[in-house]
């Protein structure tokens, strides 16, 4: 029998790390997604047909729900999930085309960039559409 | 007699034009039990005696004669041949190609050095310690996980070993899941740490290719499946210990 080693490789764990998290926020996107589509699209339904209101989604209920600290949470948990899940997804893609994958730092911090910018700008217009 | 077309795609001859390139051989068919091993064999007997490839026990046993015909991994000598009365032009063709992934060592010989050095690459899983083989198959997945031979169709089946080359690949992660249903302790957290990354269990896309080819009935995307689990509990168990001695 071949002498065994136990130490011989071991795989970096922020890969495995990276490979949980696309997996928890996709389902925590499912539940946000159908909370966000029912809130937005379903929520006001009962209002219009009673009459209440012109449209079956008004500016200003929109506009009011965004002043509840519970709505901002879940816009920005949201937000946040979707960059994640989506951007983690395009590196996953992207490491298994070799010129990229020889490129994994550059790839993971250019997405990270992305990421953060894209965060920050949508965090931007959500505060000026509060205020 | 019945008859079929073999078109072979020959490689390693060196010279100036070291390309591979596709060879025609039309090959009787006897009997209707005829495999493309017993043409191989024809093949290389009665045509060309350079002709390359592997075989030694014919019965599927030991995983030697590994092939792609007409694009699909399969044992040369568990494939049998569909021959038609028309010959020449007209005789059914048949492509036979060797392994993806492995290179090539002569037209249909391939070099099983990367699947064993995959092997290799895991803590304390040996190929010469696989447990006896029961004989049972697909029923419990952890006794067919057993059953591999390392023909390594599995691997030139998969998209992901394409793709990356430093991935394990799926005979590998089977004898790794194996490995951990025999042993536990520091050997199995060595196992898991090793399986744990985008070039181990998480890295598989889960499409079945590898099941699908297997000629021993093991389900290598099962097998992956349970080294996920395990990773995962492995992993979080890890993370809940850190964060309890940071608290304490």
């Amino acid at each position: 029998m071949a002498e065994l080693s136990y130490r011989k490789y071991e795989a970096p764990s922020g890969e495995f790390w990276l490979w949980f998290l696309q997996r928890v926020t996709g389902l925590l996107l499912i539940a946000l997604v159908l909370l966000h589509g029912w809130f937005n699209h379903f929520a006001q339904i009962d209002a219009f047909e009673a009459g209440l209101q012109d449209e079956p989604v008004v500016f200003s209920v929109v506009a009011d729900r965004l002043t509840r600290v519970g709505f901002i949470a879940l816009d920005l948990a949201l937000l946040t999930l979707v960059l994640f899940h989506g951007l983690n997804g395009v590196r996953t893609v992207l490491l298994e085309w070799r010129p990229a994958a020889r490129r994994r730092r550059a790839v993971t911090r250019s997405l990270i960039g992305i990421g953060v910018a894209a965060w920050v700008v949508t965090f931007i217009a959500l505060v000026v559409l509060i205020l | 007699m019945k008859q079929i077309t073999l078109q072979i795609l020959r490689t390693g001859y060196g010279g100036e034009d070291d390309r591979s390139r596709w060879e025609r051989f039309d090959v009787p068919v006897p009997t209707g039990r005829s495999t493309v091993l017993d043409a191989l064999i024809w093949a290389r007997r009665h045509t060309d005696p350079t002709l390359a490839f592997r075989n030694a026990c014919r019965v599927g046993m030991c995983g030697t004669c590994g092939v792609r015909v007409d694009g699909r991994e399969t044992l040369a000598c568990r494939t049998y041949l569909q021959p038609s009365e028309t010959s020449g032009s007209d005789a059914p063709e048949i492509r036979i190609e060797p392994l993806r992934i492995l290179p090539i060592v002569q037209d249909l010989i391939t070099d099983r050095a990367p699947l064993h050095a995959a092997i290799d690459r895991l803590p304390g899983v040996s190929r010469d310690d696989e447990p006896a083989s029961t004989g049972t198959q697909a029923t419990d997945p952890d006794a067919a996980a057993r059953d591999c031979i390392l023909c390594g169709l599995c691997v030139s089946a998969c998209s992901v070993a394409g793709l990356n080359p430093g991935f394990l690949g799926p005979a590998a992660l089977v004898r790794a899941s194996v490995a951990l249903d025999a042993r536990g302790g520091p050997e199995a957290a060595g196992v898991l740490d090793a399986v744990g990354g985008s070039d181990g269990a998480t890295g598989c896309h889960t499409l079945f290719e590898c099941t699908a080819v297997c000629p021993r009935g093991v389900a290598p995307t099962v097998a992956i499946q349970r080294l996920k689990r395990r990773v995962v509990k492995r992993q979080l168990g890890r993370l809940l210990r850190t964060s309890s001695r940071t608290g304490g």
